[in-house]
């Protein structure tokens, strides 16, 4: 299944993680189990959310702000 | 009689009730301090049964023994050099799959484990039913089920923990990596017979994994080279082992798990499978885009007509006010000061819808969903997945934008999204724009509008496509999504996100634009009081000659240099120069220029160099004055030239 994640992964380029779940047939726990087995090895890592205004200097003067982003990130390192 | 001592490891997960569990075993017997060395808390408790004194360690909460953090180090390296007679794992029930993962690694170092299931309350929640029995069978360790928070089954462990350490009677399963046996027994061979404290076949499946602290560990042994030619024939030995583990926690569920198998279909997953279809996606995204445009002008046109008004009763009241004034200290407050922040206020409407629109994007969950959908236009521009977030921050303003392609980790990708950041249309440049649409084409300011984002996308295409192949030369790395439920929007938070939009814009136009108005207005008074020979008129003369091929005046050109300080501030120059705002200084422009060059106008304001404030940041973040001066350069380049073949092409097709 890791491989098949993988696969999965690279051949979609932006992967809505339900989607994924749904596709491969996998539970909430197995994703779980996977996502952490992904990060053991260092194959991706996870990103969080953030209000990059609350880091950013210029958010006194900035008229508009940023927007929010709720999304998970988890970001798999290239290859070199 | 001296008593029996026992030394327990407690270990687990994090928040599966282990500190539940050491409390209640250990009650007010506990003493905490820090590892040595490390700042993660050690707390040690002990528990007496008759002629037993059982000490417990609670090692750090972690998901893996992999090392990757100060957790991870602590626990491995507490069960491998501190050899506790007995670990108890404390398992979550209701998440066994990530839980057996850490048991296994545990097993893996040592043979004396009890494992205790927690949180079966959670279990039969969700409706689960587990064969403990089984899974004791299978794991070949005793398995005790404990309802840690109500101090059910406490007993039973401190019996059990007794019972192995007397009877040592365990006999745990053999954790094997079928397609990695072979090359394990050719590690172990090469390997000596004592790596320090660690079990030899552990260290091999480490070294398959890769664990740079074994790898180091191991360099000093006379084998290293032949192990290392081992390892690295295989790129693929660690998804291996961590695949076999995968197997071996699926066939250790397989039957002693069940689960319901009837899926709960949330209205979330309906919603997603039109709203992210892949062939649906994308046009209803542009709809809901082209929708909130349509919608922001249409509410505009209704409010701006009377806000206007307002702004002019303010100016009046304010002409009134400052009658006793000097005429020329009451020209540079109103026709220069006022002036210039009124015509940034006018925008009021127009900033409160669309922030109100993008709130409830925002707040319904659906902004997530946009990079989903529109990654495949991410990649038709030459960006990467991940230039999404940054380039949507950047509608808003291109500080944050070039500041969040923090979340790219190669600098080439980062560098590549930071140089046609400046094409995405902030804010401000917007404002501009639909100032002058509603006065040149009132009728198709939306369809226009919207002619600009794909002129900006384009840009952003075309630049991206030859920065990433023939400057930066970098490739892209996938990105997962883990997207939000969809919800109904709450009023008060997209009340406080449009209010807050709001605070912001209306600080700046009391601040920098109440500077700059006045800046401009003396500038374009000296020094005789007259505009045509003011400083700032002969700045934009001089600089006429490459200009007029836009087809731009000598007022434009001024306004298009202010516009660099802030992009709204080119509206304000150009108020200041006309010595009108609004609606005013709309019938002015609509006199003084032709739509061609109006167009033009909006299609260069919208590509040229980005505002002084996102210049500093592209230094602050690139570190470096080259590659901040070859953005500057490129995309003044890139406008110039854009907008010479925009205004010749238009030129010609209307001849």
């Amino acid at each position: 299944m890791i491989e098949k994640v993988l696969e999965y992964i690279k051949n979609h380029e932006i992967v809505d993680i339900k989607k994924l779940k749904k596709d491969l047939n996998v539970s909430n726990e197995e994703w779980d189990l996977i996502l952490l087995q992904l990060q053991d090895l260092g194959f991706i890592i996870e990103k969080g959310s953030s209000n990059q205004c609350n880091q950013c200097a210029y958010s006194k003067i900035c008229s508009q702000g940023c927007l929010k982003s709720e999304t998970l990130f988890l970001l798999l390192p290239p290859k070199d | 009689m001296e008593k029996t001592k026992i030394r327990v490891a407690l270990a687990g997960n994090p928040n599966v009730g282990k500190s539940t569990l050491f409390n209640q075993l250990t009650g007010l017997n506990q003493h905490t301090g820090n590892w040595p060395g490390k700042t993660v808390e050690k707390k040690v408790g002990y528990v007496e049964k008759d002629s037993t004194l059982i000490e417990i360690t609670d090692l750090p909460g972690t998901y893996s023994l992999t090392a990757h953090s100060i957790e991870e180090v602590v626990a491995r390296e507490f069960i491998i050099k501190e050899k506790p007679d007995i670990t108890v794992v404390v398992l979550d029930a209701s998440a066994l799959e990530r839980n057996l993962y850490l048991l296994l690694q545990i097993m893996e170092l040592s043979s004396n484990v009890i494992v205790v299931l927690n949180m079966l309350d959670i279990l039969k929640e969700k409706k689960y039913k587990l064969d403990t029995e089984k899974l004791q069978q299978k794991l070949g360790v005793p398995v005790i089920s404990t309802i840690a928070s109500k101090g059910i089954g406490i007993d039973n462990l401190v019996e059990k923990i007794i019972d192995v350490y007397k009877n040592k009677n365990l006999n745990p399963m053999k954790i094997e990596y079928p397609e990695l046996e072979d090359t394990l027994k050719k590690i172990e061979a090469l390997l000596p017979e004592k790596i320090e404290e660690y079990p030899k076949r552990w260290a091999a499946i480490k070294l398959l994994e890769g664990d740079p602290l074994i790898v180091e560990l191991c360099k000093k042994y006379e084998g290293w080279e032949e192990i290392k030619k081992i390892v690295e024939k295989k790129e693929e030995n660690p998804v291996k082992v961590a695949s076999a583990r995968y197997s071996l926690i699926k066939n250790i569920l397989k039957d002693v798990l069940e689960k319901p198998t009837n899926q709960v279909i949330t209205w979330t997953d309906r919603l997603d499978d039109i709203l992210t279809h892949r062939i649906w996606g994308l046009p209803i995204a542009i709809l809901i885009i082209f929708s909130i445009f349509y919608f922001t002008y249409s509410l505009k046109e209704a409010i701006s007509t009377p806000w206007d008004n307002f702004l002019g009763l303010i100016g009046l009241g304010l002409n009134n006010l400052f009658s006793f004034l000097p005429e020329w200290l009451k020209n540079l407050l109103i026709g220069g000061i006022w002036q210039g922040v009124a015509n940034v206020l006018s925008f009021t409407p127009l900033i409160v819808i669309f922030f109100f629109f993008l709130a409830l994007l925002e707040d319904t969950g659906y902004l997530a969903r946009l990079a989903f959908v529109t990654d495949r236009i991410m990649h038709i521009l030459g960006l990467h997945g991940k230039a999404f977030i940054p380039l949507v921050m950047s509608f808003g303003c291109n500080v944050p934008g070039v500041m969040a392609t923090r979340t790219l980790e190669n600098e080439k990708d980062r560098l590549l999204l930071i140089m046609v950041n400046s094409f995405i249309p902030c804010v401000p440049r917007i404002l501009v724009a639909s100032f002058f649409l509603s006065i040149f084409f009132p009728k198709y300011a939306p369809i226009l509008l919207l002619v600009l984002y794909l002129i900006s996308f384009l840009s952003i295409m075309i630049s991206g496509r030859i920065l990433q192949r023939r400057v930066l030369k970098t490739s892209f790395s996938p990105l997962l999504m883990e997207l939000p439920l969809y919800k109904l929007p709450n009023i008060k938070i997209v009340s406080l996100y449009v209010w807050d939009k709001l605070k912001s814009f209306l600080v700046r136009a009391g601040t920098v634009m109440v500077i700059l108005s006045g800046i401009t207005w003396i500038l374009s008074h000296i020094p005789s009081g007259n505009i045509e020979n003011s400083i700032l008129a002969n700045i934009g003369k001089t600089l006429m000659p490459l200009f007029s091929p836009l087809g731009f005046n000598w007022q434009l050109t001024t306004g298009l240099i202010s516009g660099f300080v802030a992009k709204e501030a080119s509206l304000s120059t150009l108020g200041s120069i006309y010595g009108a705002s609004g609606n005013a200084l709309g019938k002015l422009l609509l006199k003084d220029l032709s739509p061609i060059t109006a167009f033009s106008f909006l299609v260069f304001q919208l590509l040229y160099i980005p505002c002084a404030a996102t210049i500093a940041t592209i230094y602050k973040e690139t570190n470096s004055l080259k590659w901040t001066l070859i953005t500057i350069f490129y995309s003044l380049t890139y406008a110039y030239l854009f907008t010479l073949i925009i205004h010749t092409g238009i030129t010609l097709l209307v001849r």
